[in-house]
């Protein structure tokens, strides 16, 4: 088991370990992402699932050392490509950020300068920080435009971005992410401002341009959905934590972790006969100001015990692999009925 | 943007009529006769009668009005009574050091307002920032002639640096012409750079928090090159909203700095102008000052659409 572990750790281009962020004074730290572990190889794509709060996002900034004013990573390791990037000077992580490690936020719109025509907002990083000349960066800027299925690149240049459609945007965004050869791309929540068929294609983009470049790809989101046909693996935040990892298929088919089956049986299905209603979540997400003791799902968990609200639970192996693992004593789902895992299996299709 | 510009040009004359009205009728809400400061207190009524007439004054406030427009049309701003000269020659003689005034006063309340107001906004609740709102309310909360008399009192009088009244003998040179400038300026300017520091301070805030910051700081952008190509030119348009209307303030604003420097511009005439009541002289000068009020509206406008794309010229 030592032994796998140590292949994964040098083989993977990025990897976090046992991370934690605070936000707040130092007298009354709120953590929201506590002891997160995870690590993404070369060409490899990882799911963060979660929903709004779970520190999916935090835990990204803090890879990129971005974290919003008060934020602070404070304990863990970060290692990108052999390089540890909590000890890297300010100088030597500008040239990780977008050279190495690159960032798709989730609004386009928000995400672009509203005031900068998109070549020239394209172009920056090219010309400023690779030295590239005017005419090189156009050229490039015009290739990457058309890499991303954008027609009419030349004239696009030319554009504010108040002038593009949302999608054209986020393909922009995409476009000026993969601009500089990362290693790893980060794509937050890629999709969410963008319509259902468009939304389709914005991933296809993505998974077709990791598997072209060789790029570690980690996808952000709240939707299981999402993650179902592009993840190699899933891990599924809740509270600041990881509750549960695995490859794709094992979460979907086999889930352990009671947030997982629910986060699962809230997906709508499309043979769903209309008297049958959704499973919702009961009660609300966990609020980083008052962390529970215990689990961070107790709450709101349909088997929670006394001990869960007592300590902290440990991840546990699933499988023999090493790979899936979960986190939660009661493991109610541990010893399931075939039928139901087929049940659940059918509820993961693409949002 | 030339029809945007003859557009607004044409919203002017509205404007410009309004305020001819409005000084016109100012004039007759001022007590005093004009008749006692040309002839003075022992002057017949006969006299006096003379005179009224042949200044058009025993005729109707309407006709007054229009012989008034027909003349300013022409470009007959009046006679000045206490220069004895037109008016249009007293404002455009002295326009010139009015303007020298108003725009170092703007240039240094911009540059550094600007400045300050980003220093202050890229540590918000720091020391630094703390100090700043603290100069800033000082600045805000000090008439300006108290201030330049201040200014007057140390370095003129104790440190003996600067000449403190009027402006360089002409034939004295630039350093002179500079030297005679520094504590007007200073003093006209620091009411308008504590507010332009305010704003920006505000303005960088806002643009400071939003996605594409973060964005620029993802693809490895320094942060003095994030501050200065994406988040001033987002912050900019809220700014010169307000340098406009501040350089407005300017130009009328010299009344009291130029007053305490006796520095010969448009201001110290209207003050001369007001504590004798030479109307012609006032009307003129409010006249021109609102003329220059909209005018660096216009231009504020015209560069609200450059730096902002999204606002469509029509």
């Amino acid at each position: 088991m030592q032994n796998i572990e140590q292949d994964k750790i040098t083989s993977s281009i990025l990897s976090v370990d046992s991370l934690s962020v605070c936000y707040g004074s130092r007298k009354k730290p709120i953590k929201v992402v506590e002891d997160v572990s995870f690590d993404v190889s070369a060409g490899e794509s990882l799911g963060i699932v979660g929903e709004s709060g779970s520190g999916k996002s935090q835990t990204m900034l803090a890879v990129l050392r971005l974290l919003g004013e008060g934020g602070e990573i404070t304990s863990g390791n970060i290692v990108f490509d052999g390089r540890d990037i909590r000890s890297l000077s300010n100088h030597a992580m500008k040239r990780v950020r977008g050279n190495g490690i690159a960032l798709i936020s989730q609004d386009a719109l928000s995400a672009l300068n509203p005031a900068m025509k998109v070549g020239r907002q394209m172009a920056e990083p090219l010309v400023v920080c690779d030295g590239m000349s005017n005419d090189a960066s156009r050229r490039k800027c015009i290739d990457l435009l058309d890499r991303v299925g954008i027609h009419g690149a030349v004239s696009r240049l030319e554009c504010y971005p108040h002038e593009l459609s949302g999608g054209m945007r986020q393909r922009v965004l995409i476009a000026m992410a993969i601009s500089r050869n990362p290693k790893v791309l980060i794509a937050d929540e890629p999709t969410t401002a963008l319509d259902v068929t468009i939304q389709a294609q914005i991933l296809d983009l993505i998974d077709d341009l990791r598997k072209d470049l060789g790029m570690g790809l980690v996808l952000i989101t709240h939707d299981l959905g999402v993650v179902a046909g592009i993840a190699d693996r899933v891990s599924v935040m809740y509270g600041g934590r990881i509750v549960e990892t695995g490859r794709t298929e094992q979460i979907f088919d086999a889930p352990r972790h009671p947030y997982t089956v629910a986060l699962l049986k809230s997906i709508p299905k499309i043979d769903q006969s209309k008297s049958e209603r959704l499973s919702p979540i009961p009660g609300l997400p966990v609020d980083p100001r008052a962390p529970l003791p215990g689990c961070s799902f107790s709450a709101r968990c349909e088997y929670t015990k006394d001990s869960c609200t007592r300590s902290r639970p440990a991840l546990l192996f699933a499988a023999a692999d090493g790979v899936h693992q979960f986190r939660c004593p009661v493991d109610p789902f541990g010893a399931r009925p075939e039928s139901d895992a087929e049940n659940l299996s059918r509820s993961g299709g693409r949002g | 943007m030339i029809p945007f510009i003859l557009r607004r040009l044409i919203q002017i004359i509205p404007v410009i009529i309004g305020v001819t009205l409005a000084t016109f009728l100012l004039t007759w809400l001022i007590p005093g006769d004009p008749t006692n400061v040309l002839l003075g207190p022992d002057a017949s009524e006969e006299a006096r009668e003379r005179l009224r007439r042949s200044l058009g004054l025993d005729r109707s406030m309407a006709a007054q009005y229009l012989i008034y427009m027909s003349n300013l049309l022409s470009g007959d701003l009046g006679q000045s009574l206490s220069f004895s000269r037109p008016v249009a020659d007293v404002l455009v003689s002295r326009m010139a050091n009015t303007a020298l005034l108003a725009f170092a006063a703007i240039v240094l309340a911009s540059v550094a307002g600007v400045a300050a107001g980003t220093w202050a906004a890229l540590r918000p609740g720091s020391l630094h920032d703390r100090g700043l709102t603290i100069v800033v309310l000082f600045l805000n909360s000090m008439p300006s002639f108290w201030l330049g008399l201040v200014l007057i009192l140390i370095f003129g009088l104790q440190l003996r640096l600067l000449p403190v009244s009027g402006m360089a003998p002409s034939g004295a040179g630039l350093l002179s012409l500079a030297a005679h400038m520094i504590l007007p300026t200073i003093t006209l300017a620091a009411w308008s750079l504590a507010s332009i520091a305010r704003m920006t301070r505000a303005a960088v805030l806002e643009v400071i928090n939003n996605d594409f910051i973060r964005t620029a700081r993802s693809r490895g952008l320094s942060e003095w090159r994030i501050v200065l190509f994406h988040v001033l030119p987002n912050a900019i348009p809220a700014v010169l909203t307000v340098i406009g209307m501040q350089m407005g303030f300017l130009f009328s604003g010299a009344v009291l700095t130029e007053t305490v420097f006796s520095w010969p511009g448009v201001g110290l005439a209207m003050f001369q102008a007001i504590a004798i009541r030479d109307i012609p002289l006032i009307q003129g000068g409010i006249l021109m000052l609102a003329l220059i009020f909209v005018l660096i509206n216009l231009i504020v406008d015209v560069l609200y659409v450059y730096f902002n794309p999204k606002i469509k010229l029509n």
